[in-house]
C-alpha cells in the first residue's frame, strides 16, 4: 500500500471531502457522511492500512467554527468594553425585519448581558487616552471572574485599534493570571468597533469546542496545518473563525482569481466573486473584522425548507433544514427541501453518496408530504416538482447576473453542478459557463494543491 | 405566472432599499419600504413624474418635493424607466441624505425643494443641474458625490432588471397583472377576515392646537379610514400620500405579515383624508415634523386597536423615535442623530430596548465613526433602566446617550413633539416619556421645550434619552 505524502480534508456539518496525495500527480478523492462514518474513525482506518501515518501533513478547513456559532455550542465569555458601551454590542444587532412588526427583535447574541463588563478607560479618536486603565478594577474583576468560573475573556475598547495602550495592559494582566484572552489588536484599523469586538467576541466563543474537536480527531498526529485566512497557519494564532473560510478561500484559488466560482457544494451553495478581499465578514451578528473572500450565498440552498406561507402554493423559505437529518429522501425529516426537489427529478443520481442515502419507501412519503403541504389540492406533482426547478434555476440565474454583471466567464464547481449546469448554461446565453476540472471535490482539490501550485495563498 | 412574477420581484430587490415598481397604466407593481412613507410617497412619486415628464429607457429623473409625492425634503428620489414589449415600466428608488433639523413655518424654509428634473439622458449626467443643486445652501451634504454614485448603482439595478427579465420569461401584459393583482387582493382579503373586526375612533390632541380624529375600521374583506374630522394644522402636517402609507404599515404590521405591496393589496384599503385637515397638507406646509412624529402616531395607533381587538396577540404602546438632535459646529461640520425608544411589551415578548419599529433596516452609526468624523466624543450610550414600563412583559428601554462637544456649536433638537407616552396594557405600566438635559459651563440645565436651538461651548455636553415602551400585563397577576 502507498503512503500519502498529504491528505487534505474540507469538513463540513455532515459531509467531509478528502483528498489523498501519493504524489507524482496521484491522487484519490473520496466524500464522506460524518454522522455514519465519522472523521477520527476514519483517519485512524487510514493509519491502520498505513495509507497515512503520524506525520502526514494534514491541511484542513473545516466548520467547526460556523457551526459551534450556528447551532450555539460555544464556550462562556466575559466581554470587557470601554465602561458606558456595555450594551452596544447588542443594540448594533441588526433586527432583520422583512416587513414591520408587532414587536421587533434584534437578532439573538451569544453575549449574556450579565458577563459585559464596562471598564473605565477611554481613548479619543486622535488616538489620546483620556482615561487609563486602573488595574485595582482589573483586580476586582479577576475576583469576580474566579467567583463566576469565566475563563476566557474578549476585550474591545473604543479607538483601541488607534491606541492599544490601554487594551494592552488589560490583556497582560488577565493573561498573566491565566486567562484565555483573545482581543482585536492584530486587526488593521480599518475596522469600526462593531466589527472587532465581534471578531475577539467570536473568536473567544468558539475557541475551547474548536480546540476539543481538534484534538479529539488529531491527537495522533504531528503535522497539522489549519487553513486561514492568511492562508494556512498553526492553530495558536487564535484566529479560529478564519479557519471557516478555508473553503472560501481554496474556491478563490480555484478562479486564479479572474472569473467567478459558483459552487454547488453539498451544504452549500456559494458564489465566489474575484474581487480584492473584502475586509469585513457580514456574519449573523452583523460585520466582523476578518478579511474574507467577496462571496455571495446564492439565493437557493440545498437544505432549504419549501413551506406553504399563506399563499396557496408552496415555496422556497429562508428556513433551513439541519443537515445531520437531512431531507425527506433520508427517512428522517418531514420538511421537505431542495435536495428532495432534486431527488424527485432524479438529478442526484450521479452524486453516489447523496444517492446511496436515499431511502426505499422516501419518494412516497415525499408524495404524501407534499400532499399535505398542499393542502390536498389537486396538483399535478411532477409539473410542481418541474416547477420548483425551474425557480431555483431562475434564481441562482439572478444572482449570477446581479453579481457578475461585469463578467463573461463563469466556473461552475461542487458535486451538485451536474444537477444544474446544463440548464444553466441554456438560461445564461450572455455567460460563458465552464465546469472546473475535478469540480466534484473542487474544495479539496485545491487545498492539496491539485491543480494549482500555491494554493490558497 | 402569478407566482413565478411574486418571486420575480423578490430576486430583484435593491440590496433592502425602498423601491417602486410601476406600469404605465400608474398601476403599482411592486414596492419594497424602508419607512412607512415609503408605502404611500414612491408609487405617488411614479405617478407624478409620468404626467410630467416622458422618461425613455435609462433616462433617470430626480424629484423630493412632497407635492409631488415626496415624503420630505431630504429623502431625494430617482426615477427611470425601461420598455417590455411594449409595456414601459417606472421604477422609483428612494435616497436618503442626513436631515437637516429644522423647525418652520414653510416648506421652502426646510430645505432645498427639486420638482421632477431629468438630471440623466443617453448615458450623460447633467453636471449643470446638479451642480446647481449642489450649489444650493440648502443642499443636503455631499450632493454630488453622493447623487452620482446612487445613479450608478441605479442604473446597474435596472441592466439587471432587464437580463432578469429575459430569464424568468416573465409578461408585464395587462391581463397578466390583473390576475396577479387579484391573487394578491384575495390574499389579503382573508387575511383581513382572519382578525377580528375593528370599529374605533381614535383622537389625540396635540399640544399645539390640532385634532387627530381617525374613524378605522377592519371590516370582514377590507379596511376603511377616515380622517373627516381632523383639524386644520398649526405645526404638524403631512400629506396625503405619506398619511396613506402610515394607515397600511400599522395594519400590515398587526398582520404581521409580508404580503407584496401592490395594486391588488392595497385596493383593499378605502381611505378617506379631506382636503385641509393637517393629514393633508398642502403648499407651503412644512412636512418634516409630521414625517418624524405623526406618520409613526397614525401607524402605531392602528396596530394598537387591530391587536387590541385581537384575542390572539395583544401589544401595548411603542415609546416613538422623534428624538432628535442636529449639531451645527464652528467649523461648518454638520452632525444629526435620532435615537430610538423601547419598543412595547406584548402578551409573548418583552419589548426591545432602543429601536427603530417603524423603519427596516436601520443600524446605528459606529462610535468610532462619528467620533472621526465630527468633533466629538459619544461618552456615553446606555440603556436608560427603568424607561420601559413594568409588566409580566415589561417595555423596551429607552437609550441614554452622552455627547461631549470639543468644539462651539448651534445645537437644535426635537424631543417627542406630540408628548407621546407608550401606554401599558392588560394592567402593564407605561413608559417614561423622553428627555434632554445638557451640561452647560458645569452646570446642568433640563426641562427644554419640545423644540428648540442652543449655543453651545466646547466641553459642554448634551444628554438625550429617549423614551422606554409600555409593558404588558400587570405582574402580580402572573402566576394566577
Amino acid at each position: 500500500m502507498k503512503i500519502a505524502t498529504k491528505i487534505a480534508l474540507s469538513v463540513g456539518q455532515a459531509f467531509a471531502e478528502i483528498c489523498l496525495d501519493f504524489g507524482n500527480q496521484e491522487t484519490k478523492y473520496e466524500r464522506i457522511y460524518l454522522p455514519k462514518t465519522p472523521l477520527g474513525p476514519y483517519l485512524k482506518e487510514l493509519r491502520a492500512k498505513e495509507i497515512i501515518n503520524a506525520s502526514t501533513p494534514i491541511v484542513l478547513c473545516t466548520d467547526w467554527a460556523k457551526n459551534c456559532i450556528q447551532q450555539r455550542t460555544g464556550t462562556e465569555l466575559a466581554l470587557l468594553v470601554t465602561a458606558g458601551f456595555e450594551k452596544w454590542p447588542y443594540l448594533r444587532q441588526p433586527d432583520n425585519k422583512s416587513h414591520f412588526q408587532q414587536s421587533p427583535k434584534r437578532v439573538d447574541t451569544i453575549l449574556s448581558d450579565d458577563y459585559i463588563f464596562g471598564i473605565e478607560e477611554r481613548v479619543n479618536s486622535a488616538g489620546q487616552i483620556i482615561k487609563p486603565v486602573n488595574i485595582k478594577e482589573l483586580e476586582f474583576l479577576h475576583q469576580k471572574f474566579q467567583l463566576l468560573g469565566l475563563q476566557n475573556i474578549a476585550i474591545g475598547f473604543l479607538n483601541s485599534s488607534i491606541e492599544p495602550k490601554n487594551l494592552k495592559i488589560c490583556q497582560s494582566f488577565f493573561t498573566e493570571k491565566s486567562y484565555n484572552v483573545i482581543t482585536p489588536d492584530n486587526f488593521s484599523d480599518n475596522y469600526n468597533e462593531v466589527a472587532r469586538w465581534w471578531s475577539s467576541v467570536l473568536n473567544t466563543y468558539i475557541c475551547e469546542t474548536y480546540k476539543d474537536q481538534y484534538q479529539s480527531i488529531f491527537s495522533d498526529f504531528k503535522n497539522i496545518n489549519i487553513s486561514s485566512n492568511q492562508g494556512y497557519s498553526s492553530i495558536d494564532k487564535l484566529n479560529y473563525l478564519s479557519t471557516s473560510l478555508g473553503k472560501l478561500k481554496s474556491l478563490e484559488a480555484l478562479s486564479h482569481n479572474k472569473s467567478p466560482i459558483l459552487h454547488f457544494g453539498m451544504e452549500e451553495f456559494l458564489l465566489v466573486l474575484p474581487k480584492e478581499n473584502r475586509k469585513i465578514w457580514q456574519s449573523e451578528f452583523g460585520p466582523v473584522a476578518l478579511q474574507s473572500p467577496e462571496f455571495q450565498k446564492v439565493q437557493v440552498q440545498p437544505n432549504q425548507i419549501i413551506d406553504f406561507q399563506r399563499w396557496d402554493f408552496a415555496e422556497l423559505t429562508n428556513s433551513y433544514q439541519n443537515l445531520e437529518l437531512g431531507p425527506v429522501y433520508w427517512g428522517r425529516s418531514m420538511k421537505i427541501t431542495v435536495l428532495d426537489i432534486l431527488y424527485a427529478l432524479d438529478k442526484l443520481k450521479s452524486v453516489d453518496i447523496l444517492y446511496n442515502l436515499r431511502n426505499a419507501n422516501a419518494h412516497g412519503r415525499y408524495k404524501d408530504l407534499f400532499y399535505t403541504l398542499m393542502e390536498h389540492k389537486s396538483f399535478d406533482l411532477e409539473e410542481t416538482n418541474s416547477y420548483f426547478y425551474d425557480l431555483m434555476l431562475n434564481q441562482i440565474a439572478s444572482d449570477i447576473v446581479f453579481y457578475c454583471q461585469e463578467q463573461k466567464q463563469i466556473k461552475i464547481s461542487g458535486p451538485l453542478a451536474s444537477a444544474f449546469f446544463p440548464e444553466l448554461q441554456t438560461k445564461l446565453k450572455r455567460f460563458d459557463l465552464e465546469l472546473c476540472l475535478n469540480f466534484e471535490f473542487s474544495e479539496c482539490a485545491m487545498l492539496i494543491g491539485a491543480q494549482n501550485d500555491s494554493p490558497a495563498t | 405566472m402569478i407566482h413565478r412574477l411574486r418571486s420575480f420581484f423578490q430576486s430583484n430587490n435593491f440590496s433592502h432599499q425602498a423601491l417602486a415598481i410601476l406600469n404605465n397604466n400608474r398601476d403599482l407593481l411592486h414596492l419594497d419600504y424602508d419607512h412607512i412613507s415609503d408605502i404611500g410617497c414612491l408609487p405617488e412619486v411614479g405617478i407624478t413624474i409620468q404626467k410630467y415628464l416622458a422618461l425613455r429607457d435609462y433616462e433617470i429623473a430626480i424629484v423630493n418635493d412632497p407635492y409631488c409625492g415626496g415624503s420630505h425634503l431630504n429623502a431625494l428620489n430617482l426615477v427611470s424607466s425601461l420598455e417590455f414589449e411594449g409595456e414601459r415600466l417606472y421604477f422609483v428608488k428612494k435616497m436618503e441624505f442626513r436631515p437637516y433639523l429644522n423647525i418652520c413655518q414653510s416648506i421652502e424654509e426646510e430645505g432645498l425643494k427639486i420638482p421632477p428634473t431629468p438630471i440623466y439622458t443617453s448615458g450623460t449626467l447633467n453636471t449643470a443641474i446638479i451642480e446647481a443643486i449642489a450649489d444650493s445652501p440648502k443642499s443636503p451634504d455631499n450632493f454630488s458625490a453622493f447623487l452620482q454614485r446612487e445613479v450608478h448603482y441605479f442604473v446597474q439595478w435596472l441592466k439587471r432588471f432587464e437580463a432578469n427579465y429575459e430569464i424568468w420569461q416573465i409578461n408585464f401584459s395587462k391581463r397578466n397583472l390583473e390576475n396577479y393583482f387579484k391573487d394578491c387582493q384575495s390574499k389579503m382579503c382573508r387575511l383581513i377576515s382572519e382578525v377580528p373586526q375593528v370599529d374605533v375612533q381614535i383622537s389625540k390632541n396635540f399640544d399645539s392646537g390640532e385634532q387627530f380624529e381617525l374613524h378605522f375600521q377592519l371590516l370582514e374583506e377590507n379596511i376603511k379610514a377616515n380622517f373627516n374630522k381632523s383639524s386644520p394644522g398649526k405645526r404638524f402636517f403631512t400629506t396625503q400620500n405619506a398619511a396613506q402609507g402610515a394607515v397600511v404599515a400599522g395594519v400590515v404590521s398587526a398582520l404581521n405579515t409580508n404580503i407584496p405591496i401592490n395594486l391588488g393589496t392595497l385596493s383593499c384599503f378605502d381611505i378617506e383624508i379631506p382636503q385641509g385637515c393637517f393629514v393633508s397638507a398642502v403648499y407651503p406646509q412644512p412636512v418634516f415634523l409630521g414625517w418624524v412624529s405623526l406618520l409613526p402616531f397614525i401607524s402605531q395607533s392602528i396596530q394598537e386597536k387591530i391587536l387590541e381587538n385581537n384575542k390572539l396577540s395583544s401589544v401595548a404602546g411603542h415609546a416613538l423615535d422623534d428624538n432628535l438632535i442636529d449639531i451645527k459646529f464652528a467649523s461648518g461640520k454638520h452632525f444629526y442623530d435620532q435615537i430610538p425608544g423601547g419598543s412595547a411589551g406584548s402578551d409573548q415578548f418583552s419589548g426591545e430596548p432602543g429601536i427603530f419599529v417603524w423603519r427596516k433596516n436601520r443600524l446605528q452609526a459606529s462610535i468610532e465613526d462619528l467620533e472621526r468624523h465630527f468633533p466629538l466624543v459619544i461618552e456615553s450610550n446606555f440603556i436608560r433602566h427603568g424607561s420601559g414600563g413594568s409588566g409580566i412583559f415589561p417595555g423596551g428601554e429607552g437609550i441614554h446617550r452622552t455627547y461631549l462637544l470639543l468644539e462651539t456649536a448651534e445645537v437644535s433638537w426635537l424631543i417627542n413633539p406630540g408628548k407621546h407616552i407608550a401606554h401599558g396594557a392588560k394592567g402593564g405600566n407605561e413608559g417614561i416619556a423622553p428627555q434632554m438635559m445638557l451640561i452647560k459651563d458645569g452646570k446642568k440645565v433640563q426641562n427644554f421645550k419640545a423644540s428648540g436651538s442652543i449655543q453651545l461651548n466646547k466641553g459642554d455636553k448634551i444628554h438625550i434619552l429617549s423614551g422606554g415602551g409600555g409593558g404588558f400585563g400587570h405582574k402580580s397577576t402572573q402566576n394566577l
